[in-house]
């Protein structure tokens, strides 16, 4: 039995670790779009239509969609998140000053489609300005809907992903099968991946 | 690097050769407008959106096989909007009517887009 793939928005302001995270996460090669940077930003190049990466864990085709983080590129935080089941909204730690503008882009995303969603902490080995609790505060959500992830570690990230699904409880009950035999192309995930996944979804 | 003024005089010279062209833009491939002779529209938006386009024509033709990009397009029931690189840093954007030649604009525009990408520098 072949299931929907389950589409997965990663956004976040500039510099929060979009690319990075799709990179690190997916199995295929990932479709990015990257344009030189003409602003000074601390990076030589920027997002600016989408990153596209594919995950595969227990039949669940996960496809994830990286937005541009400016808010000119607002557009595409709208076209990306049409039919998405959960948002991943990064955000850098060493940098509260980008706070505003992540949820800035939360609000834009939540007023149109309610989104469950998580907020991934990155670069907290960069210097932590807040807390856990603070950035929970900030955004209104519980301590529960706040992790830190090092967009660079693909367990990390296989983490925030794992949290997020239980947030979204996307694997309901009723919706459970079993594996199936998935047949994928290239890397596949690891059986401790798996695992992982079914203790926290099944 | 040329002023906005000389840009904005080289986007008018096309603007003026084709009649049908209702406006042009010059942006950076991320998306700011640094020259432009557009009416009515605002130039911000329209130059984060035609960077997307460009961005994503890009790894379209490269995806699908058909090599480098050469122009992206939309065409809508009023007129038609054509997309072009102009160097490695800029994207330059026709917006012409309908009953325009489309290979006239393109020869024109490709042209503009060169020049464009020489006065960037």
């Amino acid at each position: 039995m072949s299931r929907e793939p389950i589409k997965i928005v990663v956004s976040g302001p500039v510099g929060a670790g979009k690319t990075t995270l799709i990179g690190a996460l997916s199995q295929v090669g990932v479709v990015n779009t990257d344009a030189p940077a003409s602003e000074c930003i601390g990076k030589a190049t920027t997002t600016v239509a989408l990153d596209f990466g594919m995950i595969e864990v227990d039949g669940w085709q996960i496809h994830l969609y990286g937005t541009p983080g400016q808010e000119r590129f607002d557009f595409m935080w709208e076209v990306l998140c049409h039919g998405a089941a959960g948002l991943l909204m990064l955000v850098a730690g060493n940098s509260p000053r980008d706070f505003p503008k992540a949820r800035n882009i939360l609000e834009f995303v939540t007023t149109q489609v309610a989104l469950p969603y998580l907020i991934g902490v990155t670069k907290l080995d960069l210097g932590r300005a807040w807390e856990p609790d603070e950035i929970a505060a900030f955004f209104g959500v519980g301590p529960a809907g706040v992790l830190g992830v090092d967009a660079r570690d693909r367990s990390q990230g296989f983490g925030a992903l794992v949290k997020l699904f239980g947030l979204m409880g996307a694997v309901s009950e009723g919706d459970r099968a079993r594996p199936m035999a998935t047949g994928a192309k290239q890397k596949t995930t690891k059986k401790g991946e798996t695992e992982i996944w079914r203790r926290q979804n099944n | 690097m040329a002023t906005t003024e000389q840009l904005t005089a080289l986007l008018d010279e096309l603007r003026s050769s084709i009649g049908e062209c209702r406006g042009t833009i010059l942006a950076t491939r991320d998306g700011l407008p640094v020259a432009h002779a557009l009416h009515g529209i605002d130039p911000n938006r329209v130059a984060a959106m035609v960077s997307t386009a460009l961005g994503l024509g890009v790894r379209i033709t490269e995806t699908m096989g058909i090599g480098n990009l050469v122009e992206s397009g939309f065409g809508g029931d009023a007129g038609q909007v054509f997309i072009y690189g102009a160097g490695r840093a800029a994207v330059l954007a026709v917006l012409v009517g309908p009953g325009a030649s489309v290979g006239m604009v393109h020869m024109q525009a490709r042209s503009l887009a060169r020049r464009l990408a020489e006065s960037l520098g």
